[in-house]
């Protein structure tokens, strides 16, 4: 009965095959079938007609259609290929025509079933939907979910199948986009070192990473699904925290840091941290909190221990300052002592000689007279001692003052003052114009005055003598200098030179206490400057002292 | 002799000897009463039960004022006597061998007139005490009586 050749691109004839054969003659082959008979006639004419219509919606349908149309005949080769297929594809329908899937458009190396399905329909579960993967003409790749039905009658062993496609490429790229995303987001979470929970609105927890349950020491069947606030013997139940979690939900707020001190059932005693932030899901469904939780135990009881050794160091800073006023108490009603009572008796053996050799000297001789004189003169070096060791105690005690000192004018007045002392001496001063530093005026002329002092000493033997004050740079700071071209000392001796009543000379040589030099290196030290000296017997002697410097102030 | 009476307050027996050879080396010579102790010059101000305060007449010309002193300090004994209108305007030479600079200033605060540090060397202590006669009894205007005025 295959008498009628089927239209090239009748969609309707394809799907319906032999049997369809009335459906697709032409009004020419119908009037000769009917003849004249004109009831049947009138009635087959009709039928015709809505034969026709029919094929032509569907065609219509076949071709207008965004979805892919596809249909094979019973041994899997292409019998239609619509518009969409054509788009997908790249290939016309002419080159399709006659093809199998698989020699045609299936990806290399693709195993799904779907191809199969197309190939042997006839074992397959024609209605479910299946995934094939198409390589288009230009050679991309196209994800295409199918739906197949069969549609030859049911006697047939095998089908022509019509499927119905669509390119799922792109939503299957999103799909594995935010299955890429999840499995990043949880593979950060899962190795975070941080404990993190995610808790959805019913304070359910969601997801908990390792580092939760090690922290915790609890199993994730004890853990997932469950309600936060139950967790651990309800060791989270903490009211402001409650509180905190139900506003993040209901206002999209956050919080940081919120310190939890706990005593937790497998942990102890601990301190948490908190860190929490809504999270809303994309479809704009259910809200969702993510809850960090960090343990600082060990830094609060370290941050605890060095407050502790902070305290204690402060107490004993307390007592050690406590013990040294004590002392400098002690120190001070010593000298004050040394001050009043040891000048009493000095006084007498001083007044009561003087008083003996005054008025009893016709009944001593002369060198009863003397060892008198060695008394008197004894008992007041000892009394110019007392008076030097108190000075250089002092020198310790005494509140000083930061302030810009005028050196050079301070020279120039101890100067002045040793050449009043001794006006037939020739002696030149040379004193370097504009020295300054930041120091104790009161102090800084002591030691001026025992410096100077001393270079006026020690250049006494000669006929004229030259003292210069100056400055020069020393180590790449400015640093001050006395120097006279007297006795000078032995550089052998110089350890001994600014301790206190130490002497290199005798008192017939050179009279003195041995307390200048310990002055002026206390005065100098004091101020955290340095002092140091350097000599040569016969040629003289120079002190050079550093001092903070005004712009350093 | 002059009538001008000097009151040292001083406890150390050499010092006061020493005090009284210094004064007789002076061409003045003034009577000298000696306190030893803070209270005994306290007491021959004020008086005792017994004895009551001195009249104006006999009111020293000077004091010469020790400031460590046994039982009453010398400093205490400044202050009460600045503290009585009768022997406020007395003038009152600190005498001591403290040099400490807390008691210089204190001293002062207190109203004493003068202060010097006895020096070791005798020569220089007879000096000083001539010194002290020759300024404080003969050229300084004392204050007439004891001051009644308030």
């Amino acid at each position: 009965m295959n008498s009628v050749e089927p239209r090239h691109d009748g969609i309707a004839e394809r799907l319906k095959g032999a049997e369809a054969a009335p459906a697709t003659l032409s009004r020419r082959e119908a009037d000769l079938l009917v003849g004249d008979n004109e009831p049947l006639n009138d009635r087959f004419k009709s039928l015709v007609e809505e034969n026709e219509r029919q094929s032509r919606l569907l065609e219509a349908i076949f071709q207008t259609a965004p979805t892919l149309i596809l249909l094979t005949d019973p041994d899997g080769r292409i019998t239609g290929f619509n518009v969409a297929c054509e788009e997908l594809t790249g290939y016309s329908r002419d080159e399709v025509m006659g093809k199998t899937i698989p020699e045609l458009l299936q990806a290399p190396g693709w195993k799904g079933t779907g191809a199969a399905q197309f190939a042997d329909p006839v074992n397959s579960t024609l209605t479910a939907p299946h995934v094939t993967h198409w390589l288009t003409k230009a050679g991309t790749k196209r994800l295409i979910e199918w739906r197949c039905s069969a549609v030859d009658s049911p006697k047939e062993q095998s089908h022509s199948i019509l499927g119905i496609g669509l390119d799922i490429t792109v939503r299957k790229q999103a799909q594995d986009a935010v299955a890429e995303a999840q499995r990043f987001a949880e593979s950060i979470i899962a190795t975070v070192h941080e404990p993190l929970l995610v808790l959805d609105e019913s304070m359910l927890v969601k997801a908990a990473n390792r580092a939760f349950y090690q922290t915790f020491q609890v199993n994730p069947e004890d853990t997932m699904g469950r309600p936060f606030f139950e967790l651990g013997n309800q060791q989270w139940e903490i009211p402001a925290l409650r509180q905190l979690l139900v506003t993040i939900l209901s206002q999209d707020t956050s919080f940081n840091n919120f310190e939890v001190t706990h005593d937790f059932t497998s942990l102890g005693r601990r301190v948490m941290v908190l860190n929490a932030r809504r999270v809303l899901r994309e479809d704009g469904g259910t809200a969702m909190i993510l809850l960090a939780i960090r343990d600082l135990t060990e830094k609060v009881q370290a941050r605890e221990t060095l407050n502790q050794l902070n305290r204690e160091l402060e107490a004993r800073v307390h007592e050690r300052t406590a013990e040294l006023e004590t002392a400098n108490k002690e120190l001070e009603s010593f000298c004050y002592s040394v001050s009043h009572d040891l000048r009493a008796p000095l006084r007498a053996l001083d007044g009561f000689s003087d008083e003996l050799l005054r008025c009893y000297a016709d009944q001593l001789d002369d060198r009863g007279q003397h060892y008198l004189r060695r008394v008197r003169s004894g008992t007041q070096r000892m009394g110019q001692l007392i008076d030097d060791m108190l000075l250089l105690s002092r020198l310790n005690r005494v509140a000083m003052k930061r302030e810009p000192v005028d050196l050079t004018a301070l020279a120039e007045g101890v100067a002045a003052e040793l050449r009043g002392r001794e006006p037939d001496r020739t002696v030149a001063f040379v004193i370097e114009a504009g020295l300054s530093a930041v120091g104790d005026a009161g102090l800084l002329g002591v030691a001026l005055e025992n410096l100077l002092g001393n270079a006026w000493k020690f250049t006494s033997k000669k006929p004229s003598a030259t003292i210069t004050v100056g400055r020069e740079e020393h180590e790449g700071a400015p640093a001050f200098f006395v120097r006279d071209d007297g006795a000078g000392f032995d550089m052998a001796h110089l350890s001994k030179l600014f301790g206190a009543f130490q002497r290199l000379h005798t008192q017939r040589e050179f009279p003195g206490n041995g307390v200048g030099l310990a002055t002026v290196q206390r005065v100098i030290h004091r101020h955290g400057g340095q002092v140091w000296a350097e000599g040569v017997p016969g040629q003289g002697a120079t002190f050079h002292f550093t001092l903070p410097q005004e712009e350093s102030s | 002799m002059s009538d001008k009476i000097i009151l040292l307050v001083e406890d150390n027996e050499d010092d006061e000897e020493l005090a009284v050879l210094a004064f007789e080396r002076s061409r003045i010579a003034n009577a000298m009463v000696v306190a030893r102790d803070g209270q005994e010059a306290l007491d021959y101000f004020f008086g005792t039960e017994a004895n009551g305060f001195k009249d104006a007449k006999a009111l020293p010309q000077l004091v010469l004022l020790d400031l460590k002193l046994p039982k009453v300090g010398g400093l205490d004994v400044l202050r009460r006597l600045r503290a009585d209108p009768r022997t406020r305007r007395l003038p009152v030479v600190i005498l001591t061998s403290s040099k400490e600079e807390e008691d210089l200033l204190h001293g002062y605060d207190l109203g004493a007139n003068s202060y010097i540090r006895k020096p070791v060397d005798f020569t220089r202590f007879a000096d000083v005490m001539q010194h002290l006669q020759m300024y404080w009894l003969i050229l300084n205007e004392a204050p007439t009586s004891g001051g009644d005025r308030p």
